[in-house]
């Protein structure tokens, strides 16, 4: 009965026939997908791919761990949120961004050479060129930010006010028009904790061939 | 053997064939319940997706998958626990790799963060040291309990003040039972508690759509005060003519203990309806009346002087023995202990998938501030109010009412209640003479707030109403502004894919908005901005606007008794404008250039004005440029220049300029693939007008990751400051010590 639902998710899309952007990896709980085009929401399970603008909620104790095709930069949605997948496909290479409603957001972004990956809330835009960070948004008290690893440039909507984030930093973006960056606490993380992202291990692999012809890996792994 | 390198791959690179795997990573460990094997096709050129075989250690599930020409996906169930291979074939080219399967996750997970530091800080003659602990830990068990601590320990704690420590423990039970014990700095609700430290027990139930909180504990805990200042007095005579030391307590603070709870309706997703309560009582037990070893210094006054006590001469309260006698505790001059309860009633909602919220609460409050002697009866409470006929007041008989002293328990009624009488009573009965409904709207102790956000098609629009009455007060939210009516509209565009943003909004703000106040102070601010981000590689470029008109409502000049003319008139127009342009380029290097320019204008509206009148006119003009250069190294510079010219008035019929010239110079290089992180900066400062001062600084340090989970954080300053003439030396100095698990 499972995969007949995957079924019709993938069959639906391909009727649509969108270029597809990424791939969910991982879902638990209660997530939901309304596709570009599409008005109802359906059940999001894991393995379905994602195109331009196709939104997906997650409810109560709903995640889902997304991650784009061409360079798996990893998005993972916590509980009560809704975002809007965007990526637009140049050759190869997807130019990404996201459009928060509201929620947390963790995202694991790997160096987008001469683009920028680009997230937009209610109150803020951020422009991430290569991190990992944490977003927390909510349309009524506003955003933060909180960069685990490299940089990146927040900006509220309302005042215009840039300012840089870095690595153990917390920006906060609120509708009144503030923006200020503080040393990230333990609090800022909380609710994170299904969203533990991990440094992305580097790996190199060798393939040996040996007299019969058998052929073995080496593997050695780096961050 | 034949041996050969056959391919070289990272993990962030396609393979050979341009296959692109995504799930399970290779050689990772995975729970066997749900095996997702997916890859990114996108990269494969002339893909015929007829020709894609998946193999799971040798068995073809390829009629589970989906493929496409951008990738293939198949969620595989119930995967034996052990290691096992993939073999992905596109027109017969293989893509392999392998993963672990687990038989399911593991049931304890717990990380804490431990951090110290200390800091020194000598600002001309004043030297102050800090020493802090805190320890972070947090860990849950079978996924369904989590437990978290907050502790925080410091040289500052002293019993002279409130607590510097924190002491936090909180244990969850899925969603539906959350246990805070100790330190917490709960948010019932926005009028009753919204933040503020208590130290007891916090209590939060939820299940479905009922949902219960309970909180109990000290919102301040008692302190007795400094010895050397915890009594003034006087000399006195008693009933036998005898002069005696008569002792008034102050420099303290009572316990004050706090009870509230909340019962609230919905899950809040979509709706919430909530009916909170909070109770607040000062211990007029925790403070004592005789502080034996406090001290007071004795010299005989004009009222004479005290048989066997020497003038001149410092003596503790043990000391003066049966000499002195202390004030009972309504007499004593320090802060009377308080009673407070508040009730509340708030409202929150979300339609069309929160694009549209609406919220609000109103709140009503008594408070007692000075509950010394308990209640009152009646009669006397009768007295109080209207003493012109007996058990009546106004058009209600108080015969039918029960006695103040029976509601003790919550809340103390006696001539300190502010109100008193809460409602103008003048709204009731037979020959009222005012509207109910503005009656209860006017309520001094009445508090309320609506909100409504709606945000459609990139357009955000906020409207807020909110009171805030004279005398509402909860002793939980003391950071409450007062005796203020305002409301708001703001709103907010997005366009051109959120590349360009405009926003608009106008706030009205009264203050002292008690209807028999004839002079209302009022402040209209409109403000437009805009605010655009092109894209890469152009500049952004951020403009606000603020029209800002004061007025406090007197327009006539008065004359005092003496004959002479006082002008309490107010009425200002503040022009407020901020234009700021951030670029990033390169050249030679990786540059970001920010410049910002801030003008300040506000005008007094009344033409004339006696010549020693302070005139609220004043300007100001704000030039910022900065500099971030990272360069090809890791070094990264910045440079930031500030000009500050201001002019504003000085005192009676003067006015002043004053001009502040700003310059700071930092790096940072990071050392030993970062684990060395330094930096360091000079700053100058030079200010000339109405004070004349200037100061040069350095400043320095370094953060040092010792281990992945250990690092090390110093950094110092030196600033030299001449003020007048006079030149004096800042040193800070923090070092900390973070360990995280």
């Amino acid at each position: 009965m499972t995969r007949y639902i995957i079924a019709m998710v993938l069959s639906t899309t391909l009727i649509f026939g969108s270029s597809k952007v990424a791939i969910a990896i991982k879902v638990k709980g209660n997530v939901s997908v309304i596709y570009k085009g599409l008005n109802s929401p359906q059940v999001l399970k894991p393995g379905s791919p994602l195109s331009d603008q196709d939104r997906i909620k997650t409810g109560k104790n709903g995640f889902i761990a997304l991650m784009y095709l061409d360079d798996k930069t990893v998005v993972k949605m916590l509980d009560n949120s809704d975002l809007t997948v965007m990526g637009d496909r140049s050759g190869k290479k997807i130019n990404k961004s996201l459009d928060i409603k509201y929620g947390r957001v963790a995202a694991n972004v790997k160096p987008q050479i001469g683009k920028e990956f680009r997230v937009s809330t209610p109150t803020s835009v951020a422009s991430v060129k290569g991190t990992e960070l944490a977003i927390e948004s909510d349309p009524s008290t506003g955003d933060s930010f909180t960069l685990i690893e490299g940089l990146i440039e927040v900006t509220n909507s309302i005042t215009g006010e840039s300012t840089e984030v870095q690595e153990g930093e917390t920006a906060m973006s609120t509708p009144d028009g503030s923006l200020d960056v503080a040393m990230t606490t333990s609090d800022d993380l909380e609710g994170f904790e299904e969203a533990s992202v991990e440094p992305q291990t580097q790996e190199l692999r060798f393939e040996v061939e040996d007299e019969n012809g058998a052929i073995k890996q080496i593997l050695i792994k780096f961050k | 053997m034949r041996l050969f390198i056959a391919t070289i791959i990272t993990s962030m690179v396609t393979a050979q064939s341009g296959v692109l795997i995504m799930s399970p990573e290779p050689e990772s460990t995975v729970s066997g319940d749900n095996v997702l094997i997916a890859a990114s096709l996108i990269g494969v050129t002339n893909l015929n997706s007829n020709s894609v075989k998946v193999l799971l250690d040798g068995m073809d599930v390829t009629d589970q998958a989906y493929v496409d020409s951008d990738m293939i996906s198949c969620l595989l169930d119930d995967v034996e626990p052990g290691y096992h291979e993939i073999g992905l074939f596109i027109d017969g080219i293989p893509t392999q790799w392998g993963f672990s399967a687990r038989e399911k996750e593991a049931s304890l997970k717990y990380s804490g963060k431990i951090r110290s530091s200390s800091s020194m800080d000598q600002i001309d003659d004043q030297t102050l040291n800090i020493n802090k602990m805190t320890m972070d830990f947090k860990g849950s068990a079978f996924e369904w309990m989590t437990l978290k601590t907050n502790l925080k320990m410091t040289s500052q704690e002293s019993n002279l003040y409130q607590p510097r420590n924190i002491y936090g423990l909180q244990l969850g039970v899925k969603d539906i039972i959350t246990l805070r014990l100790g330190d917490s700095n709960p948010r019932v609700s926005h009028y009753t508690m919204n933040g503020k430290r208590i130290r007891g027990m916090d209590l939060d139930f939820s299940y479905g759509w009922f949902n219960f909180r309970f909180l109990q504990g000290e919102i301040n805990r008692a302190v007795q005060g400094d010895l050397s200042k915890a009594y003034s007095f006087d000399i006195d005579t008693d009933d036998y003519g005898e002069k005696y030391i008569s002792l008034d307590r102050s420099g303290y603070t009572f316990t004050q203990n706090v009870s509230s709870a909340r019962i609230s309706l919905g899950r809040g997703e979509i709706f919430q309806w909530g009916f909170n309560y909070m109770k607040a009582r000062d211990d007029t037990t925790s403070v004592d009346s005789v502080l034996s070893d406090a001290v007071i210094f004795y010299e005989a006054n004009e009222t004479g002087s005290v048989e066997g006590l020497t003038s001149g001469t410092t003596y503790t309260i043990n000391q003066l023995g049966t000499m002195a006698k202390v004030l009972d505790g309504s007499d004593w001059s320090g802060n009377g202990p308080k009673d407070n309860l508040v009730v509340s009633t708030d409202i929150g909602m979300n339609l069309f998938s929160k694009r549209i919220r609406l919220d609000g609460e109103i709140a009503f409050s008594m408070t007692n501030n000075n509950i010394w002697g308990g209640p009152l009866s009646l009669a006397e409470l009768d007295t109080l109010i209207d003493d012109s006929v007996d058990n009546k007041l106004s058009s209600f008989d108080l015969s039918e009412f029960s006695d103040p002293s029976d509601f003790e328990k919550y809340l103390i009624i006696n001539s300190n209640l502010s109100p008193l009488v809460p409602i103008d009573i003048n709204a009731f009965g037979d020959s009222s003479t005012v509207d109910l409904m503005d009656a209860i709207f006017s309520m001094p102790s009445l508090a309320y707030r609506g909100r409504a956000i709606t945000n459609f098609f990139g357009n955000y629009l906020a409207v807020e109403y909110g009171q805030t009455g004279p005398e509402f007060n909860s002793l939980a939210n003391p950071y409450l502004v007062k005796n203020k009516r305002e409301w708001s509209i703001t709103d907010k565009f997005k366009l051109l894919q959120n590349r360009l943003m405009l926003n608009i909004g106008y706030k009205h703000q009264d203050d002292d908005i008690l209807t028999s106040i004839d002079n209302v102070k009022t402040q209209n601010t409109l403000s437009f901005g805009f605010n655009a981000l092109p894209g890469p590689g152009l500049p952004t470029l951020n403009f606000t606007y603020r029209s800002i008109e004061r007025n406090n409502g007197i327009t006539e000049l008065v004359e005092l008794p003496d004959m002479t003319i006082t002008d309490n008139r107010e009425k200002t127009h503040t022009n407020n404008l901020m234009l700021n342009i951030n670029h990033r380029f390169e050249l030679m290097w990786s540059h970001s250039l920010s410049g910002t320019i801030v003008s300040v204008k506000k005008e007094d509206q009344f033409a004339e004005r006696a010549i020693d009148f302070v005139d609220p006119s004043m300007a100001t003009n704000v030039i910022n440029v900065s500099l971030v250069t990272r360069y090809g190294s890791p070094l990264k510079t910045s440079m930031n220049v500030t000009t500050n010219s201001s002019e504003l008035s000085t005192g009676p019929g003067q006015r002043g300029t004053q001009e502040f010239l700003t310059a700071n110079l930092g790096a940072e290089y990071p050392f030993l693939g970062n684990k060395i992180l330094a930096n360091g900066g000079l700053n100058y400062a030079k200010g000339s007008g109405m004070v004349d001062m200037s100061w040069f600084g350095v400043k320095g340090g370094f953060r040092w990751r010792v281990m992945d989970d250990l690092s090390l954080n110093a950094q110092g300053e030196f600033r030299s400051k001449e003020v007048a003439g006079d030149s004096k030396n800042t040193i800070i100095a923090r070092v900390n010590l973070e360990y995280s698990f």
